[in-house]
């Protein structure tokens, strides 16, 4: 009876069941099967009003929703472009960084390829770079960025696992570096390889550029600041940053009003924070289930026979978690795995930020996963290109994404450095 | 179905006031945290201090519109049909089988919700012969009204759907 409605579950979700029904679903059959009260959902479900924490996803998800709108992302392509146009490849760069920064600043909430997207790829084309060059490049630009302050993931990893969030805001510095510098040097070789024409670096266009970017540059800097210095606790950061960007843009560019367009992103900005949080509540009412049902012991027992080194774990983790991130979004995905590999991790002796920065280094690479990457979607719907074309053109950033994913699972010094100078 | 419709409605405006008059309490009594608290440090303001521990329910009292935030902006979300899900099967299944999809899975969620809103209303129950206070007085079940009315939400959102994919099933067999 009971596997039944487990198999009715499942088959439910992946017909498109809401994320959270299908996980409350579980947890529900989960609980009746060990003869504890339902409720207990619930009570899970209220601990989030006891999380301090918390409060940082729907401040930051407002405030880069507040940036994703208006002039924001102009200003920022502009600026790269004066600081990079002229190298050679040099406005695949510009778009490679725009885009960490931009999904940075934004938290990483997904609007990426739809905020710069329209504005790069035809420039990208018009500028003699190949179409299907442009084209990868755009989609695994979605994901880039995932690793840098003040990114929602993190947030989300931090709460789970129990990792304090600022650690694992300057442990992903490094290791989101490394992903954007090894595509940026692809594009410098294809660049040179193309012989494309290279514009002359102009000093007062940089510092127009400068200018015009000025207040929104510093954004992902004063928050490292302010976190670091212990001026403010993330959650204070995130509230000071909501501060600061309705500044910058209703009082500053004037480009948002404060009667139509503020209430709007404000409610837009909920709606997401709201599908994020229910899949939270849901998960810990599932987690509560697993751990009562010693589920996670189950699964080391079943690994242990398996493999016996750290190596073999973190492959299979790889391979697991790739899987995951080409059939769920990244939010989702953090919610439900993280707390049956936390212990596992713990066992094998993998540090639990390290685990952190390779989740979400996994978790980026499965959205331009095929067949079902989110990433390869929204970008085949946003440049209106088949989606076999954009299997094949993502393809050799796949690989490059690949090769800096290996390089940080198997490398933790990369992650654990800065983290380390911290204490 | 007019009538469900200009219900649910209102009901959206409403949510969405609600979510402004929330987000903004929370910004705003943070950044007010932070601000007295700077004051006090790098200003040396003795008033700061006693102001700051005139509000100390500030802080609860954000964590708990995080929370009722969250289930407003569900309910929200709810409408629209935009919960996260695994959408592989839109592109897969025959475009005339979608409609019964939808309503297979509004029952479902119907479902769901429903016995989440029996099991929050036994939790409060439970929580009310407590009688524990959250902050300035107020009873803890208070704030725990909001999961079986969020809930109550969702399942009105998914009843409105689950009819509407009934009628569109039912009129695309007739002739």
């Amino acid at each position: 009876m009971t596997a039944a409605v487990v198999l009715l579950i499942i088959l439910l979700t992946l017909l498109g069941l809401p994320i959270f029904a299908g996980i409350m679903a579980a947890a529900m059959v989960g609980l009746h099967t060990n003869q504890v009260d339902v409720s207990a959902i619930a009570i899970e479900i209220f601990r989030l009003a006891n999380a301090p924490v918390l409060l940082a996803i729907p401040l930051f998800t407002f405030a880069g929703y507040l940036l994703s709108e208006g002039g924001t992302s102009k200003r920022l392509v502009r600026f790269s472009r004066s600081l990079f146009g002229w190298i050679p490849g040099g406005l695949g760069v510009v778009a490679l960084v725009s885009c960490a920064f931009f999904t940075a600043i934004t938290g990483a909430t997904g609007v990426t390829i739809i905020a710069l997207g329209g504005l790069l790829f035809p420039a990208l084309v018009s500028e003699r770079y190949s179409e299907n060059f442009s084209l990868g490049l755009m989609t695994t630009s979605g994901s880039l960025g995932l690793h840098f302050p003040p990114s929602l993931p993190i947030i989300l990893y931090g709460f789970v696992s129990g990792v304090s969030i600022e650690k694992l805001f300057i442990a992903g510095v490094f290791p989101g570096a490394v992903m954007v510098g090894i595509l940026c040097i692809f594009s410098v070789c294809m660049g040179k390889k193309w012989k494309l024409e290279r514009p002359p670096f102009s000093f007062s266009e940089f510092m127009h550029a400068l200018k015009g970017a000025a207040w929104e540059l510093p954004i992902p800097f004063l928050i490292i600041l302010a976190i670091y210095t212990g001026f403010s606790t993330a959650t204070e950061t995130a509230a000071l940053t909501v501060v600061y960007v309705f500044t910058v843009k209703v009082l500053i560019f004037r480009e948002l009003t404060l009667s139509g367009d503020v209430p709007r992103i404000m409610k837009e900005s909920m709606k997401m924070v709201g599908g994020i949080l229910i899949v939270l509540g849901a998960a810990l009412g599932f987690t509560n289930y697993l751990v009562d049902a010693f589920i996670p012991m189950k699964i080391l027992h079943f690994l242990e026979g398996l493999v016996n080194s750290k190596i073999g774990f973190l492959l299979i983790l790889n391979f697991f978690l790739i899987l995951v991130g080409c059939m769920m979004d990244i939010f989702s995905a953090i919610l439900v795995v993280v707390p049956l590999i936390m212990p596992l991790a713990q066992k094998f002796g993998v540090d639990p930020t390290h685990l952190g920065i390779i989740f979400l280094a996994n978790l980026g690479i499965g959205y331009n996963t095929p067949p079902v990457g989110l990433n390869l979607f929204i970008a085949s719907s946003r440049f209106d290109r088949p989606i076999m074309q954009l299997y094949r053109s993502t393809l050799p950033f796949l690989a490059l994404l690949l090769l800096t994913l290996l390089i940080i699972t198997y490398w933790p010094p990369l992650s654990l450095f800065l983290p380390s100078l911290l204490k | 179905m007019k009538i469900l419709r200009s219900i649910d409605n209102a009901v959206s405006r409403l949510e969405g006031w609600l979510i402004v008059a929330f987000l903004g309490t929370m910004v705003t009594l943070t950044f007010v945290q932070v601000f007295l608290r700077a004051l006090y440090i790098h200003g040396h303001l003795r008033w700061a201090n006693t102001l700051m521990g005139q509000i100390d329910w500030a802080e609860p009292l954000v964590r708990l519109l995080v929370l009722w935030t969250a289930f407003l902006g569900a309910s929200l979300l709810t409408g629209e049909n935009k919960h996260i899900k695994i959408d592989i099967m839109s592109d897969l299944l025959p475009r005339r089988w979608l409609p019964l999809r939808e309503l297979i899975l509004s029952v479902a969620c119907i479902c769901v919700a429903a016995l989440m809103v029996k099991a929050s209303i036994g939790y409060i129950r439970m929580e009310m012969t407590f009688g524990a206070r959250l902050f300035l007085g107020i009873p803890t079940w208070l704030g725990q009204v909001i999961l079986p009315a969020g809930f109550s939400l969702l399942l009105f959102r998914f009843f409105i759907r689950g009819l509407e994919q009934t009628i569109h099933v039912l009129r695309g067999k007739m002739p």
